[in-house]
């Protein structure tokens, strides 16, 4: 379980005000809100990317202060995706592989994200929708202890968002494991989400 | 991190360390040895000597003593870096210091005591200093050449005295080194110095001279290549890139003439101009060094570069006047016939030591 | 972070410490101060007219470099052309040109021009040659950080701007869409160029003898200067510590201009992947226009080959191989050039082993300061590039005359000359990787922390995958400066087994050159290096990503 207590931050102008926020054990949560309010700065604080200015986040009721990025267990997929341009898919998803699993499991995971025979395939021939596959399951074999979505589909047709969206909602809930999800979407976020909290105009929580 | 992961890791690089091991390994190993002990020499030298590889091979085998020179400039260069590093054992001999030099480095006491023979010299070599801590080598003096094409007394008449030089037909047509930077330069500098004090005119100096020369755009170069090569129409230099020729007179050597004739064919239009007083007889020396403790290396290597197999070659060597008596430059091609032997300045290299400063510095001043 | 600060700190050291050496000796000897020094200049033959002169040069060469290699930057940014990255290595070598061997073949050039147009040398002839010497050597800063940017910004900003009222005309657009989009790189390149310009050596001692700037200045004094003989050597201190003072001032500033623009050139939110040049062939005006610049750029490199077989003979010049089997067999000069060339090889492989991880660290570090001390990452970029403005006398004077007080054997040591090379060599690596580490996708490193990476296995397995292809390009472009780099010029004293190819060079036109077989001997050894230069920049053109790369 996730709970961000009283976070602020604030770069020239304040993103975020005191803002709270839970998660439970297996929920998925839109974070909503309009461009600027503070959503993707507040996936970045939780993931450790970037240091809140004030507030605590625990997760399991152990305080993540001063834990790196690579330590908290957390994953995260990135609005632009973050593929690696120089790795093929195979190699992608591998580089997400805790060291002692098997590579079987890469094959099983493009099976489960529905990119079979993808394995070789390069960065740059894939399809949107194919790219954000890959960065799910790159991100999802990792074993994360939660998993934190930036508008992954922002760049996608409503209809392949649609699908997607259910698709990605599905894998999630497999794993059984907190996940928030920025959209700026509300039929997204009501695909996707079992709660939608709002990030208002004064950048706290609605 | 899987097992296999981390080996890769580890070879990746214990590879780069080891490359870089490798390639430093050849420099890490001086071969100190040779550097310290007696059979080797370390010679700090100025960039124009002559004495090639198979020259010091030559001696090598002769002696079992190997040498190493190491390049610092000019003369002057040669000086200062004996200086910087007296003491220190860096180097073991210094070649090229030249009497107009000599004064200073005497008084900076860099020199240890040389056991030659002295009654093989020449008087000439033997005239600025005749004691045993600078050993000459070799002897030249430096004057004006002139293009006998344009200098042939009827569109130009030849000089017979400096003041000519100062003359409206002499305008932009005359090439020095300046003495700061250039050994020539500094030689013939410091004959107008003695010139102008010995002339039958009292009212003017060298000073005066030298701003009529400014006045009369005297062409001025930071070295001697630049004004032969570049600047003077009677030298190799027509054939040589960015030649402009604007020059009929030039200061170089009294027998720069003879090696033009020697490389010409026995031709060639430059002739040394004999204005008695006007030339500089300068001589150039081999020290050996304070701070170097190979005595014995030091004067095997002094004897053999003033033997009589080696210094009498120094005309084609060097492209100076051997030191030693009885020999001089040689006849080939009119290389002797070209060449000049002036009726050089007289001046002390104690004077020279005492007063440069003054006169650089007013030389500095006069042209500007 | 460790490792990294230790070299930013170790880099200041190395870079501050011979200036202190080389101020500090000066000063002893010294006896007037700075102002008053500079104030006589005029009144001394040795510096008049020596700082109008290098801000006059320093300033016309950068108009004529900009003249001259904008519009080339244009039509190899703008355009595809066949035997485009052969073309771009042309047009970038003349940068690692050994500038001694240039300035020969610009006045090989010359005497050539001057017999097709009767005309007779001058001074203002040579000024201008020095002009166009500069401009030769310097249109691959104009082209290496222009056309990156040119050769992928997306087509349709172009097009956008031509539908709309302030872009209907060519003048127009270059007024409101590109001068504002391109004017950082330019600002910065001619930064550069001036900065090279004004410290130009070669070329102003051998094409404008008459004149000095004020590198000639102090590489004439530098033999007495800071030497314990206050005789002879007060004068030169007084002009070496004027000259390097102003030297040093005046090239802060333009350095602190460029890093300052550069970092404002980011222009990543315009750029596309795909390749928006257009195909043009050389049977056009552009095509021919390129081919007279590509003569431009070759003429004196041809001439330097050409001259290499000539030997004079009886009054005339004949072809002969008699400099070439002189350059190699080293019967004038103290050595070959197989061993000056294996010689010169070695410390170009050392200086990439060294500089590459040192620039590699040092770009990193300015890099992650940009994001959290802007401030100090200028500062730093800006130390980062000092070696290249400090004269080289100041800086042989701190290194060898101060070893030599102290510790003369190390005078002596091989990584002296390395030393020379590494502080003239890291700051284009960084000029290289950092632009490159800049235009990194920021989430990719990201990610791989957020994937359980380290900071080692995302340097090993994402950074530097990445910037392969500009860690290749700055590792060319380290050789062939090593490669060319007169270690004389850092050296004061030139050791035979250290002695490099450009050294021998040196050598061999340092001597009088009545014997006919020395000057083609030495442009013998300038056509070989000539030749590896560019074998290798055409070679690793071939990795230079599409308008990555950076400004190097």
């Amino acid at each position: 379980m996730l709970s961000c207590k009283k976070i602020s931050k604030s770069y020239d102008n304040l993103v975020l005000s005191n803002f709270d926020l839970e998660v439970g054990g297996d929920e998925i949560v839109a974070l909503l809100g309009a461009s600027g309010s503070g959503k993707s700065t507040l996936l970045r604080i939780i993931c450790g990317l970037e240091k809140s200015d004030s507030g605590k986040i625990l997760f399991n009721g152990v305080d993540l202060e001063g834990l790196p990025p690579e330590k908290r267990g957390i994953g995260m997929v990135f609005q632009n995706l973050a593929l690696f341009p120089h790795l093929n898919v195979f190699d992608n998803i591998k580089f997400g592989l805790p060291t002692n699993n098997s590579i079987g499991e890469i094959s099983e995971m493009l099976e489960l994200v529905g990119l079979k025979n993808f394995d070789s395939r390069k960065i740059q021939t894939l399809s949107g929708g194919e790219s954000q596959r890959v960065a799910l399951a790159r991100s999802l074999i990792a074993k994360p202890k939660m998993i934190l979505l930036d508008e992954p589909l922002s760049s996608l047709d409503s209809s392949v968002k649609e699908s997607l969206s259910l698709e990605v909602r599905k894998l999630i809930k497999s794993l059984s494991i907190p996940a928030i999800y920025v959209t700026h979407d509300p039929r997204i976020a009501e695909l996707m989400a079992d709660r939608i909290v709002y990030i208002d105009e004064n950048n706290s929580s609605n | 991190m899987p097992a296999e992961e981390k080996n890769m890791y580890r070879r990746k690089a214990l590879t780069i360390c080891l490359i870089m091991i490798c390639s430093l390994l050849p420099g890490c190993i001086e071969d100190t040895d040779t550097v310290e002990n007696d059979n080797h020499l370390s010679i700090i030298s100025y960039d124009a000597f002559g004495i090639t590889q198979e020259h010091l091979d030559q001696f090598t085998n002769q002696s079992g003593i190997s040498v190493e020179i190491t390049r610092a400039g000019d003369a002057g260069g040669v000086l200062s870096t004996a200086i910087q590093t007296k003491d220190s054992g860096l180097f073991d001999l210094a070649i090229g210091i030249d009497n107009s030099y000599l004064g200073t480095a005497l008084e900076a006491n860099i020199f240890q005591p040389l056991e030659i023979d002295r009654s093989i010299f020449s008087s000439r070599a033997l005239s600025s200093y005749d004691g045993n801590l600078a050993i000459p080598f070799d002897v030249g003096s430096v004057c004006i050449n002139y293009d006998s094409n344009y200098v042939d007394g009827e569109n130009i008449t030849v000089p017979t005295s400096l003041w000519n030089f100062t003359e409206p037909e002499w305008e932009g047509k005359f090439a020095v080194q300046n003495p700061r930077t250039s050994s020539p330069g500094r030689a013939f500098f410091i004959a107008t110095v003695d010139y102008f004090s010995k002339d039958n005119d009292s009212q003017t100096n060298y000073v005066d001279w030298w701003k009529s020369m400014y006045s009369n755009n005297v062409i001025v170069t930071d070295g001697w290549t630049t004004s032969y090569e570049t600047h003077y129409s009677g030298g190799y230099g027509q054939w040589s890139d960015g030649f402009i020729g604007d020059a009929h007179a030039v200061v170089s050597y009294c027998h720069s003439p003879g090696v033009e004739a020697y490389y010409g064919g026995n031709w060639t239009t430059s002739v040394a101009l004999n204005i008695e007083g006007a030339s500089f007889p300068q001589i150039e020396y081999i020290s050996f060094l304070y701070g170097s403790e190979k005595s014995s290396s030091a004067n095997i290597f002094v004897n053999w570069l003033v033997s009589e197999e080696i210094n009498s070659q120094m005309s084609t060597i060097n492209w100076m006047y051997p030191a030693i008596e009885g020999w001089g430059i040689i006849e080939d091609s009119g290389y002797r016939w070209h060449s000049v032997v002036p009726i050089d300045c007289d001046i002390q290299i104690s004077q020279i030591d005492s007063n440069i400063s003054s006169w650089l510095d007013a030389w500095d001043t006069a042209m500007a | 972070m460790k490792v990294r600060n230790l070299v930013v700190i170790s880099w200041i050291i190395l870079v501050i410490l011979p200036l202190i050496l080389a101020w500090n000796q000066l000063n002893v000897v010294a006896e007037r101060n700075i102002f008053e020094i500079i104030l006589d200049f005029n009144n001394k033959f040795q510096t008049k007219n020596s700082i109008f002169f290098t801000f006059i040069v320093a300033f016309f060469s950068m108009i004529l470099t900009l003249i001259i290699g904008l519009p080339l930057a244009w039509n190899l940014g703008r355009y595809k052309w066949r035997y485009h990255n052969f073309l771009r290595s042309i047009f970038t070598v003349p940068f690692v040109m050994p500038s001694i061997l240039v300035a020969m073949g610009f006045l090989a050039l010359l005497d050539f021009l001057d017999i097709l147009i009767n005309h007779n040398h001058s001074d203002e002839t040579r000024f201008y040659t020095l002009l166009f010497a500069h401009a030769w050597f310097n249109v691959a800063l104009v082209i290496r950080f222009c056309e990156p940017l040119l050769s992928t910004i997306d087509r349709s900003y172009e097009e956008a701007c031509r539908l709309l009222p302030s872009g209907k005309t060519k003048i127009s657009r270059l007024r409101y869409f590109w001068l504002p989009l391109m004017w950082p790189n330019i600002a910065a390149s001619s930064a550069l160029v001036f900065v090279f310009s004004f410290t130009s050596f070669a070329l102003v001692k051998f094409i404008t003898p008459a004149e000095r700037n004020l590198e000639v200045v102090m590489a004439n004094q530098s033999e007495w200067a800071g030497l314990p003989v206050p005789s002879l050597s007060r004068v030169p201190s007084e002009i070496v510590l004027a000259s390097s003072t102003i030297q040093l001032i005046t090239i802060l500033l333009a350095l602190s201009i460029a890093s300052w623009l550069q970092s404002q050139s980011s222009g990543f939110h315009l750029l596309s992947l795909k390749d928006g040049r257009i195909r043009v062939p050389f049977k056009s005006l552009r095509g021919v226009y390129l081919l007279l610049m590509v003569m431009f750029i070759v003429s004196p490199m041809i001439s330097l080959i050409s001259s290499s077989f000539m030997i004079r003979e009886n009054g005339s010049m004949i072809f002969s191989l008699q400099g070439w089997e002189s350059a190699f067999s080293g019967s004038h000069s103290p050595t070959n050039a197989y061993e000056s060339l294996k010689s010169s090889v070695e410390y170009a492989v050392l200086t990439v082993l060294f500089s590459l991880p040192l620039g590699f660290l040092l770009a990193e570090s300015i890099f992650n300061l940009e994001k959290t001390n802007p401030k100090f990452a200028t500062f730093l970029d800006v130390f980062v590039m000092l070696p290249l403005a400090l004269s080289a006398v100041m800086v042989g004077l701190g290194v060898l005359l101060g070893l030599m007080r102290t510790e003369p054997d190390l005078a002596r040591s091989w990584w002296i000359p390395l030393y020379g090379h590494l502080m003239l060599t890291t700051p284009f690596v960084v000029r290289v990787l950092l632009p490159a580490m800049r235009n990194l996708n920021p989430h990719l490193d990201e990610a791989a922390a957020l994937l359980g990476a380290n900071y080692l296995k995302r340097l090993i397995s994402i950074r530097l995958c990445l910037l392969k292809p500009s860690i290749i390009v700055a590792c060319s472009l380290v050789f062939a400066i090593s490669l060319g780099e007169f270690g004389a010029s850092w050296v004061v004293l030139r050791f035979t087994e250290y002695t490099t190819l450009p050294v021998m060079i040196g050598d061999l036109l340092s001597r009088p050159g009545y014997d006919p077989i020395l000057r083609p001997a030495a442009n013998a050894a300038g056509t070989i290096l000539l030749l590896i230069t560019l074998v290798l920049f055409i070679s690793v053109e071939r990795f230079r990503p599409l308008g990555s790369g950076g400004e190097f």
